[in-house]
């Protein structure tokens, strides 16, 4: 091959690395880089004692690397969104999120299509856009999690000595980030279902108590997550934050009795075509859900009290 | 095995290559110069690694460089810097001691060798 087309395909290279290159010293690095294979291609030309053939022009170039890594290169303080401290969580959570959310969209869809009911679910679609929402909303929490962590050097500034001892009634990190991810499914499930912000929902004056249903459930959701959060790196339960939890407990409680005493038949006028069993299904539902919660409050006011006897004891 | 020697056998040369190149640019030279004197003494390094490399040491303030055109070619020479000597002399000291410590471990391995045989 003559001079003229050695020089091409080492322009259209050198062209390509500079696409990718950081805007800093840019000109700089590819006048650099060229030289040195320029530099290259000219003694490997002087060893064989020829012109180099275009093929072997193009092993030498292929040797050197992808233009995107050689570029790449030469970024500066070069970094991943979720580094490897934190991967194996975000793995986890991706996986569980995304198993949950599929699951009920498809209870959801399954009830549509066998019950005749219209709960607003947009079919395929609306498992795209929740896996969207869900990729979004984790992968954003972890990235931030992770640079917040190396600011306040979270990983450097621990003390040995001020590990908790070891206590069954300590919640698992791998518990607390489980029931975050779940949370937060939770939560942009029902976000794709449409509700009516407004106190006459919240008491229960909308003539839809699936309306008042998802909007004390997001309340108590919302309250819910950054407990969840704080537990994954701090696994005791202090007093406050048992008390939030029984609280949070509480609210749903609420929203259930407000719905139960004010319009479940509601339901029955929105979809006239809804089958009267499945009217009084929701009636067990909610009681099974205040039961549920209130058990659950039980159970953190009776940790609670233990850690008041504790401390009463130390 | 070939698979995870080869990480392991690139992960030992990357920890000894800042050193190597400060090394063998007590004497000036250009990208590709650089890359062939390490060459000749068995430091095959990828190109793709080394010439980012010395330019990451120069905004260290490791190296000094300047542009030079020479018999109609334009090159970048590096030369180390006065930093990069006190740094150099830091680093060769560590090297050494991690030389002898891993010669120790190995005295201390064979000796044990020797007793069990015993």
């Amino acid at each position: 091959m003559n001079f003229l087309n050695r020089k091409s395909l080492l322009d259209r290279y050198m062209a390509d690395v500079n696409s990718y290159l950081p805007l800093k010293n840019r000109k700089d690095i590819v006048e650099e880089l060229r030289s040195n294979l320029s530099e290259k291609l000219a003694d490997q030309a002087e060893e064989a004692g020829a012109e180099l053939t275009e093929e072997s022009q193009v092993q030498i170039l292929s040797e050197f690397g992808h233009p995107l890594r050689i570029a790449a290169q030469y970024q500066g303080n070069s970094r991943s969104l979720i580094g490897p401290t934190l991967y194996p969580f975000y793995r986890v959570s991706v996986l569980v999120s995304l198993t949950i959310s599929t699951a009920i969209i498809t209870v959801l869809l399954l009830s549509e299509v066998f019950f005749g009911l219209d709960l607003g679910v947009s079919g395929p679609w609306m498992l795209v856009n929740s896996y969207i929402y869900i990729l979004g909303v984790i992968t954003l929490g972890y990235a931030l999690t992770e640079r917040l962590m190396e600011h306040y050097k979270y990983l450097d500034s621990w003390q040995p000595d001020a590990l908790e001892q070891p206590d069954n009634s300590m919640a698992s990190a791998w518990g607390a980030l489980i029931a975050c991810i779940a949370a937060i499914t939770w939560l942009v499930i029902l976000n794709l279902v449409p509700t009516d912000y407004t106190f006459d929902t919240l008491l229960g004056r909308n003539p839809n108590p699936i309306q008042t249903l998802v909007l004390w459930m997001k309340i108590e959701t919302l309250i819910l997550i950054p407990q969840f959060f704080y537990l994954i790196f701090n696994q005791t339960w202090s007093k406050s934050r048992l008390l939030l939890r029984i609280g949070s407990e509480l609210i749903l409680t609420v929203g259930c009795i407000i719905i139960l005493v004010s319009n479940v038949e509601g339901l029955g006028m929105i979809y006239p075509d809804l089958p009267p069993s499945l009217i009084a299904a929701l009636y067990y539902v909610l009681w099974g859900m205040i039961v549920a919660s209130g058990f659950s409050a039980f159970h953190f006011w009776r940790k609670l009290t233990h850690i008041g006897r504790s401390m009463a004891s130390e | 095995m070939n698979e995870k020697l080869e990480p392991m056998r690139l992960e030992l040369r990357r920890g000894v290559l800042i050193l190597a190149v400060l090394e063998a640019l007590k004497q000036e030279q250009y990208g590709y110069s650089l890359r062939k004197a390490l060459q000749a003494v068995n430091m095959d390094i990828e190109e793709g690694t080394l010439y980012p490399l010395i330019r990451r040491l120069e905004s260290y303030g490791l190296l000094e460089s300047r542009w030079s055109t020479e018999g109609g070619r334009k090159r970048r020479y590096y030369k180390i810097s006065a930093e990069g000597q006190e740094t150099l002399r830091i680093l060769s000291s560590d090297w050494q001691q991690l030389n002898s410590s891993l010669a120790r471990i190995s005295e201390t391995g064979d000796s044990l060798d020797e007793e069990r045989s015993e």
